[in-house]
């Protein structure tokens, strides 16, 4: 566990008239996916890229931990950073294995230990243990892609920078790849940093988001927030916070609950729930009301049950309360 | 070529003579051209005028570099050695350049950013990545050198020159005949020889 705070950063670039970063301030907690979001050319790279120093800051510091990276030297630093982008960046006269092995290589690991590690890792992102032997450019784009998240976490860094890992797959797979990804972090709780310029990604993916823009800080946030609470018109046009779709995405069937109860204690009124009929759609109280709707619709029927991890019951939902749930 | 069996020994001397002063050559422009390729494949404010420089030099006849370099270094070994070298420079420096600017950057970029140092990532991605180029550029070096040092017997070097000088001036047909045979061996062979090094070292560099 890592966090990552980043203090009054600035960094302007030799031949540019605007600063890339302008005083940014940022704290990351540790155990969890922040998304650095905005549109190109807002320094979201720039100060993703700071945090290992591929770049410096012209002022400001950033404290990893409560220390300053710069206390460091750059290679041992980055040693224990994972760091993952777009073009992945396979070394193609090296196999998988040797790919995944680069830091604990550096690091000095025994090889028993790099062999069993990299076996681990395979398994963790979803590989065969075959493919070991391969070399990047028998694989698919998907599949580099996984390999070069291996790579990233191969000596167990607490933190992982991500820079658009999955921009350049096609959108089929980027949600494919995103599931694990999430699946990953739950078992893993790294504290991340994922820069991206895609709204639904940052939304499905996030803890919180910053939203940056020409080289600030706009709203720093968990993802609904954003959303319902969008601190000025940028912040709202650039969510397309408006979009009810987008708001279903990011709220719980259990948030559906929740409100169904609210509104009946403040009315005073028991909400007219169509009973549950047999074939009713269940869903997960953790799902997102976008596919509870989905299902709800798909199914014809009125109302839909929500149960917790166990199985349990937590209410009966229909129409009525979702909107209420995304309307509040 | 009854004179390239009767002499044979004579001939071979030559040519043992010969792929010396080409092997050492090579060796001393390699371990030039290799730094000199590297720093400036890093700093664009020296490459152009690096490659302008080694242009020019390549511009200069071969036989006119040998009788240029008589007053400093004299005949003989050294300033044939001197000239190869020079030559083999353009070719070596431009080769080492494009092998390490060819480099995807992503590559680079993952390198660094997993922590290699410099060095590190000279030794286990640069010069990997870069040695089918570097490799190439050395077999085009080996076979210029092999060419312009037949003409360093000019200055009193030796090699299979001689055959070719001597030939000509006394109208014997047979050295002449024997001395390009000799020559044509080992352009050939030497070009086989790197050829398979290089498909070798490609595929392994792809990852085969």
């Amino acid at each position: 566990m890592a966090a990552i705070d980043i203090e009054r950063v600035a960094k302007r670039f030799a031949g540019s008239v605007r600063p890339a970063l302008d005083d940014c301030s940022l704290s990351v907690p540790a155990g969890e996916l922040t998304v650095l979001l905005g549109p190109s050319g807002c320094g979201k790279t720039t100060l993703l890229r700071l945090v290992n120093r591929l770049l410096e800051p012209d002022s400001g510091r950033i404290l990893v931990d409560g220390t300053d990276v710069h206390t460091l030297p750059a290679p041992i630093l980055r040693r224990g950073i994972g760091y993952a982008i777009q073009q992945v960046g396979l070394f193609p006269h090296l196999s998988v294995g040797a790919n995944i092995a680069t830091v604990p290589l550096l690091l000095g690991w025994e090889k028993g230990r790099i062999d069993a590690r990299v076996g681990e890792l395979l398994e963790l992102v979803g590989l065969a243990q075959a493919c070991r032997r391969r070399y990047p450019r028998e694989l698919s784009g998907g599949e580099q892609q996984r390999v070069g998240i291996a790579r990233a976490l191969a000596a167990d860094p607490a933190i992982l920078l991500m820079d658009e890992p999955f921009g350049a797959v096609d959108p089929l797979l980027r949600a494919r790849l995103q599931d694990e990804l999430l699946a990953i972090q739950r078992k893993l709780r790294k504290t991340i940093i994922f820069v991206t310029h895609d709204v639904d990604e940052a939304l499905r993916l996030a803890d919180r988001i910053a939203l940056m823009r020409a080289g600030c800080i706009v709203q720093h946030d968990a993802p609904l927030s954003m959303l319902t609470a969008p601190r000025d018109e940028f912040v709202r046009s650039f969510l397309a916070a408006d979009d009810v779709l987008r708001r279903l995405g990011v709220t719980s069937a259990a948030e559906a609950v929740v409100a169904q109860q609210r509104w009946e204690s403040a009315s005073l009124q028991a909400a007219i729930v169509p009973s549950a009929i047999d074939g009713a759609p269940v869903v997960r109280d953790s799902d997102s009301l976008r596919s509870a709707l989905a299902a709800l619709i798909e199914s014809r029927a009125p109302a839909l049950t929500v149960v917790d991890a166990d199985g349990r019951r937590l209410g009966s939902v229909g129409f009525d309360d979702i909107r209420r749930a995304v309307r509040s | 070529m009854r004179y390239l069996v009767e002499h044979s020994g004579a001939v071979l001397a030559l040519l043992v003579q010969q792929a010396w002063l080409t092997a050492a050559a090579l060796v001393i422009a390699s371990a030039i051209a290799l730094p000199l390729g590297l720093l400036a494949a890093r700093k664009a404010a020296i490459r152009g005028p690096l490659l302008a420089l080694l242009d020019v030099l390549y511009t200069i006849p071969s036989l006119a570099l040998f009788v240029l370099l008589i007053p400093l270094l004299g005949l003989g070994f050294t300033p044939a050695l001197v000239a190869l070298v020079v030559y083999a420079q353009i070719v070596l420096v431009r080769n080492v350049i494009v092998g390490l600017r060819g480099i995807d950057p992503a590559v680079l970029e993952a390198a660094r950013g997993m922590g290699m140092t410099g060095a590190q990532r000279f030794r286990r991605v640069e010069l990997p990545l870069a040695a089918p180029v570097i490799l190439a550029g050395m077999r085009v070096a080996i076979l210029v050198t092999i060419g312009t040092s037949t003409l360093a017997a000019f200055i009193n070097a030796g090699g299979l020159g001689m055959l070719l000088f001597m030939g000509v001036s006394q109208g014997h047909t047979d050295e002449i005949v024997a001395g390009a045979v000799a020559v044509s061996a080992l352009a050939l062979t030497a070009n086989v020889l790197m050829q398979r090094l290089e498909a070798r070292i490609a595929s392994a560099v792809r990852g085969d």
